[in-house]
């Protein structure tokens, strides 16, 4: 596979893409060449919508309960390889082995919550809406739907859509991240031995020239979508003008909120995981620690000292807790984005630069880093860094940290820590994040949850997963029936 | 070593196991004893099974929400010395068995603690516990 260019899946074989122009996958911790990346062609997807607009009919009229055996098949050989899979999250993306982990377990959860389709996809009736007349709503699939999925999560993030998609009947098309195309070609082999009917599942790798013809298309139906809030909303416009369905999942500034009666021995290795975890490249990573009253400054202190002792280094070794950045590109953001935190004033704590780990010289390796004395109109506390930075605020009370976050354009995930019931109950209620997280600091939620967001962390109206899937991948039809 | 991960504890686990089931196999080549032989050989077996286990337990229930860090958790203290040389006395076999199930039986419990918020794996571990003092017992019986 080293410097090979990846291929396409296209109607139940794996084809070369005609394009000259690739880009390479580099190993964040070594950084060989991994592979590389075609940057397909709009022809190619074209390819890929034909062969999944001629499989949808056969696909749609399969009963759900032959559909779902093929994801049975498709979960038990997840868990066949499963080892073998995380091992290749961890070499193109670089997170520990274990996140990997955590990362398929969703991603199996997924497949095992979309084999309920007989039970999710039922519609409902009601006799006699007047006498001898009655009235019901049929739940169909729509047709060819696709997926454009980000670097951070490249193996589970697809299995938030496609499952639900093609249980429901229709059939889909797969654009991964260029950056880490090889989670999915992975997967992608596994559809392959599956033998899912020819058509109904198509890969295409590339960049814009096959997101748009795939939006462009009047082939496909809609389209879901996780990456930055630029990029989406540009995406979700371009859906709009299309006429496309769309799930936009998008950036994010995570606030957690620690109040004075918060048990800190317990909430420490929660925050170090929230902030630092998958070396902060999560949308639900904390980003900014809003430190209310008198828990400033032992907080301050506890999370300093725990951020010291995290383990940098290759994630495929199991003891390491931290992995490197994804990308040069974004090692470079990060970076940039410390250097503004120290012109805007903050004062950085723990100095997470510089990191170097001896048998990888190469590799993108940055520490735990801590902003102190952070304001609320600083750089750092208002934009997303999507690396392992925290910023601390020192806020006087619940309102005040509030009043912060709601100043804030994102809302895609928010915690408290505190042993208050009623400050618990205040927060979920009056905080506008689609993630709520109560003495939790990474707020995922399981396959039959949708995973939410608000504001500029989500654009659609029906979110990923569970019964927020199934609708978006349906149509509710209405029949009324009289008989003479 | 400090084991801070889940990963970390059951690589170490993994570790323990396989050492284990490679005494039982080196002790069941040495011994004469009819009966000492047969229960060296189950213990392998359990060994292997407990391996099987464990890589299932690793593969279930690593959920990105649970993945804090794990402190005071040295591995090094729990490291069992399972050298038998060749013509090893049965009584010496035994009494490296028996050290090496306590060690096992006590890992499993400081470790359960750990990681109590992956029930269960924490209910499994203090199961493993278990099992090795019953082994124990079992070797103590030969005694």
């Amino acid at each position: 596979m080293k410097g090979e260019v990846v291929k396409n899946y296209i109607n139940g074989r794996w084809v070369e893409s005609k394009s000259k122009e690739t880009r390479d996958v580099i190993s964040p911790t070594t950084g060989e060449l991994l592979a590389r990346t075609p940057m397909s062609t709009a022809e190619e997807a074209q390819e890929a919508i034909e062969a999944a607009k001629t499989a949808y009919e056969r696909w749609r009229s399969t009963p759900a309960q032959t559909r779902i055996r093929y994801l049975y098949r498709f979960r038990n050989l997840l868990e066949d390889y499963f080892e073998e899979l995380s091992k290749t999250i961890t070499m193109e993306h670089g997170k520990i082995i274990d996140e990997s982990r955590g990362e398929y377990r969703r991603a199996v959860e997924n497949v095992e919550a979309a084999a309920s389709i007989p039970t999710l996809q039922m519609g409902y009736n009601f006799e006699d809406i007047a006498a001898g007349i009655d009235e019901m709503v049929i739940k169909q699939p729509l047709g060819v739907f696709f997926c454009v999925a980000p670097f951070n999560f490249p193996g589970m993030v697809p299995t938030w859509f496609w499952p639900f998609a093609i249980a429901c009947g229709n059939t889909y098309i797969v654009k991964p991240s260029e950056q880490v195309p090889l989670s999915q070609i992975r997967q992608f082999e596994l559809i392959d031995k599956v033998g899912f009917p020819k058509g109904v599942m198509n890969l295409v790798n590339g960049g814009p020239e096959v997101v748009n013809a795939l939006i462009k298309s009047p082939d496909t139906v809609g389209m879901s979508f996780v990456g930055s809030t630029p990029i989406g909303k540009l995406l979700y416009k371009k859906c709009g003008e299309h006429g496309k369905r769309a799930q936009v999942q998008a950036g994010a500034k995570n606030f957690i909120t620690v109040m004075p009666d918060a048990n800190i021995e317990r909430t420490v290795p929660n925050l170090m995981s929230s902030f630092f975890g998958n070396t902060g490249q999560r949308c639900l990573s904390g980003a900014v620690l809003l430190a209310v009253g008198e828990v400033y400054n032992p907080l301050k202190v506890a999370v300093v000292n725990a951020a010291k002792e995290l383990v940098i280094g290759n994630g495929l070794n199991e003891d390491v807790q931290m992995g490197p950045i994804a990308t040069k590109a974004a090692l470079k953001r990060v970076l940039g984005y410390i250097e503004t935190g120290i012109k805007e004033g903050a004062e950085l704590i723990l100095d997470g630069r510089n990191v170097k780990i001896p048998d990888y010289p190469k590799g993108l390796f940055i520490g735990p880093n801590i902003f102190d004395k952070v304001t609320p109109e600083m750089t750092i506390a208002k934009e997303e860094i999507f690396g392992p930075v925290m910023s601390i605020i020192h806020v006087k009370d619940l309102d005040e940290a509030i009043d912060i976050i709601h100043a804030n354009t994102y809302g895609n995930a928010s915690s408290v820590f505190t042993s208050s019931g009623k400050i618990a109950r205040d927060y979920q209620y009056r905080v506008r994040a689609g993630n709520i997280g109560i003495n939790i600091g990474i707020v995922a939620p399981i396959a039959t949850f949708p995973f939410s967001g608000m504001k500029d962390s989500f654009f659609g109206d029906l979110h990923g997963q569970g019964k927020d899937a199934v609708d978006f991948f349906t149509e509710n039809k209405v029949v009324i029936t009289r008989w003479f | 070593m400090e084991l801070r991960n889940f990963g970390a504890v059951i690589k170490f686990a993994l570790e323990v196991e396989a050492m284990a089931a490679a005494f039982y196999e080196t002790a069941n080549a040495i011994t004469k004893n009819q009966q000492l032989k047969s229960s060296f050989e189950t213990f392998m077996q359990m060994r292997m099974t407990r391996m099987e286990l464990l890589k299932r337990l690793r593969r279930e229930n690593t959920t990105e929400m649970i993945l804090e860090p794990i402190s005071g958790l040295n591995s090094e203290k729990f490291r069992p010395k399972t050298e038998c040389p060749e013509g090893c006395p049965d009584k010496k076999l035994i009494e490296l068995a028996v050290s090496m199930e306590n060690l096992n039986s006590a890992f499993y419990i400081v470790a359960a603690k750990k990681i109590e918020f992956l029930i269960e794996p924490a209910d499994i571990f203090e199961q493993m516990a278990e099992e090795n003092l019953e082994y124990t017992k079992q070797l103590e019986k030969f005694g």
